[in-house]
Order: structure tokens, then sequence, then C-alpha cells
């Protein structure tokens, strides 16, 4: 079947299989590999990838299911080839151990900033809480997303 | 492999005549969750699949004559952040707020929990204590109501035809003397499968001191979840006070004790659900007041 949507700002045009999953078209169809399988199931949160903004498990949707929307990955967050100012703070902060769990927590960071600008420990904490890291213990993790926030604030 | 066919309908018209394609091994498929490892896994090979995330008309949450109604394809995200909701249904806005992680709750909808008819289907125990009402669309484009209860055939199976879809659900909003909670108990505190879990509304009298009715329904225990009158009977007409809260405790336990006599989970489950009651109670004393 035909698919048409939007990755990272241009539009995709691919025929697809009717049951093939959003993950496997981005990374095999696209080449979008930033978007990791992990756990296959929901759980691990790898794979969260944005719908018009939302944040979602890629293993979860069928491809079909993004005709006429909007897909960002991990590889829409850079512009002109450098890392926006969430990727430098995991940069910056060590908030990257192996790596594997980074563009699932960059793209669950990014649906929450974009709707609550300045938010608490314990709302970073929710909003991550579908995201699994197996290196860092999450703290420098949270400290990163905090602290792109509070530079987000102060450049304004 | 056979690739199934896929139908995206757009209207609850097109829904319809998808439905009248259907074959006991067709599948609705709404925002995924449950389906998409299934298709992967555990041999689940639809012919047909029918993608009803186009339905944009399912989604929504709305009060009509009287009656709080929730389109089908209304995310667990959308109903969290619903503020009347919380207030209608606290118990519903609760356990949407509990499902998952925020990805599982911006794709997870309420038709699909309750289509999808797991054991421990944190919307079950909500929509089964308000005593919700399904709206059923079949092929011939006519909708039915039925009681949540009857859809429940057994653990991972509805009574629904293969030619019908949910559209949505209805039930009466609290009133102001009434609490409403819901509480889970899973291996960790978020984004945990439901080891127990449970919806409870009280009803209270003028002085707030008797409760003078009470229901509750229970998840996880059960092939499908159930509406408990002999536990609820440890609070209806009873004074809010410690003594009250700790029979009622004790009614839980003893609830699971005859539900899963022959179950290796016994055990756990009859003294874990007496740490669940506390939790409902202290729940329903933070509840709104609707």
């Amino acid at each position: 079947m035909q698919l048409s949507t939007v990755v990272n700002g241009t539009r995709v045009d691919l025929d697809i299989a009717p049951d093939a999953r959003l993950i496997d078209v981005l990374r095999n169809a696209l080449s979008l590999t930033g978007t990791k399988e992990g756990c296959a199931e929901g759980e691990c949160g790898a794979c969260t990838v944005l719908i018009d903004g939302v944040a979602v498990n890629a293993c979860l949707v069928l491809a079909a299911q993004v005709q006429g929307k909007s897909v960002m990955t991990v590889e829409g967050l850079a512009s002109a080839g450098q890392p926006n100012a969430l990727q430098r703070k995991f940069v910056e902060l060590g908030a990257i151990q192996c790596g594997f769990c980074t563009p699932g927590m960059l793209m669950s960071a990014t649906a929450l900033l974009a709707c609550n600008s300045k938010p608490s420990h314990d709302e970073i904490r929710r909003a991550l809480a579908g995201n699994l890291c197996r290196c860092t213990g999450y703290a420098a993790i949270i400290e990163a997303v905090a602290a792109a926030a509070d530079a987000a604030g102060s450049a304004k | 492999m056979n690739r199934p066919e896929l139908l995206a309908p757009r209207d609850l018209a097109a829904l319809a005549s998808a439905l009248s394609r259907a074959t006991p091994d067709s599948r609705l498929i709404a925002g995924g969750t449950d389906l998409m490892p299934r298709l992967r896994t555990s041999g689940v090979r639809p012919d047909l699949l029918i993608d009803l995330s186009g339905l944009r008309e399912l989604a929504f949450i709305r009060r009509e004559c009287g009656l709080v109604r929730i389109g089908a394809m209304t995310t667990f995200a959308q109903m969290q952040r619903d503020a009347m909701l919380a207030i209608d249904a606290n118990c519903l806005s609760s356990a949407a707020a509990h499902v998952g992680s925020a990805q599982i709750r911006n794709a997870a909808t309420i038709g699909g929990n309750v289509a999808n008819a797991s054991p421990c289907a944190d919307a079950m125990p909500a929509l089964l204590v308000l005593g919700a009402e399904v709206g059923v669309l079949n092929r011939t484009g006519k909708v039915q109501r039925r009681a949540l209860r009857d859809l429940l055939a057994e653990a991972g199976k509805t009574t629904l035809a293969a030619d019908e879809a949910i559209v949505d659900f209805s039930f009466v909003p609290l009133s102001a003397d009434h609490r409403s909670a819901f509480g889970k108990v899973g291996a960790r505190s978020s984004v945990a499968v439901a080891e127990l879990n449970a919806a409870m509304i009280v009803k209270l009298d003028g002085t707030r001191r008797t409760i003078t009715q009470a229901r509750i329904a229970f998840g996880s225990i059960a092939p499908t979840a159930f509406v408990d009158d002999r536990v609820a009977a440890a609070l209806s007409d009873k004074p809010v006070n410690d003594a009250t809260i700790e029979s009622f405790s004790q009614a839980c336990s003893n609830m699971v004790s005859r539900s899963i006599p022959d179950r290796s989970s016994l055990p756990y489950k009859r003294h874990a659900i007496r740490g669940l009651a506390y939790d409902l109670w202290s729940a329903i004393q933070g509840a709104p007041d609707p």
C-alpha cells in the first residue's frame, strides 16, 4: 500500500506492507536508525518518536497509521548537522553512557518541553517513566532535561 | 506469509461497511499497544485489519443528556487531562493516569482497552463500577447500547461479534455526595501491568461521617473484572472510621480467598489487596468534590 507522510519535515511517499510497523519503516526503508528497537512491546521507550508532536512507541504503531501525519525522529532534532540545546545538555552533563536509550529519552523530553517549558524534577521523571536506561541511573538524564529547560528559559 | 488486507475507515458508515467484510480472524486496531506485539509474536495472523485511528469523530469526552459520553478512540492521555472527567468520574480519570507510560497513554484507547479484554485492563473496574453502557456498531450501521458487564466473556475475549465495534461508553456522572477512586498494585509504581486493580465509589451522608452506599469492582483476580457486592457491604451504612476501613480491607482479602482458592498467587494477593484497600480509602479521601 502507498504511504504518504512527513518525516522530520520532509514529505515521504513509500510503498509499505499493510501490517508494517512504523519502527521498521523508519529504520529499514528510510535508514533512520537513530530510533532503536529494545523490547518491541512498548516497555522500554527506546523507539519513542513524535507523531504530530505526541510521544509514542514506534514499535506499537502501524506504519499505515501515520498516513497524512507528521513524524519526528531523533534525526530531526539537529539542524545543519549541529545538535540542538537538549542534545548538547545530554552531552555536557554525561547523560549518555551506551547511548541506546538516548534517542528515546530525547524524544520523550522533547515532547515534555514542548508543552511544559519549566517542568519540575517530578514532572520530568513522570514524562520519562516509559524510557528505560540500564547504564546511567537516570539522575544525569533528569538533570540534563532540567538544564535544557533552564537554559531555554534564561535565553528568553 | 500472507499479508492482511488493511481498511482505514474515516467515518462510521465506512466502518460499518468494513465490518461487513470482517471474519472471526479479522482484527480491529485502535492504539495498537496490545495488538502490535501480538501480530509479531503470538501467531495472530489476521485476514483483515481495520484501522480505527482515522475515526476522529470517536475521540471525545462530552456531557450529553445528563450522561458522560466517551468515544472509543479517546486515549488515556486525553482522559487523564480532562478536568471535567476528574470531577464526574475520578475513578476513571485516575485509572487512565495509571495506565502504562506517557507513550502508551498517548496511543492506547479506552475502546481498545475494553475490546482487548485483558483481566488486568485498568479502565475495566472503573467503567464497571460506574455502571457504564457501551455503544456497539454493527455492519448495518446501527448502534446498540449494552451493559459493559454483558460484554465480558473470558480473559481476552468479549461477547462482541466479528462484525461489531465499540463506538462509545456512557455513564451517569457522580454527584456531589459521591467520592470515587482507583487503585492498583503492580511490580513498580508506574509503567506496570496490574497485579491487582480496583475502582470504588462511595456515597456519603450530609455530615460526611457515614457511608450510605458503596460499590466496588476488581480486576486482575478473575478472568474478567467484576463488581463485588459482599465487599461493598463492608462499607455500606458504616461510619467513616478506622474500624470500618479495617473490616473493608479484611472483606477484600476474604474476597480474594473466595475467588482464587487454587491459584498460586493467592497467598500474595490476599495480603496485597489489604494494602490496596487502604490505598483506595486514602484516594477516596483525597478525591475531588463532584
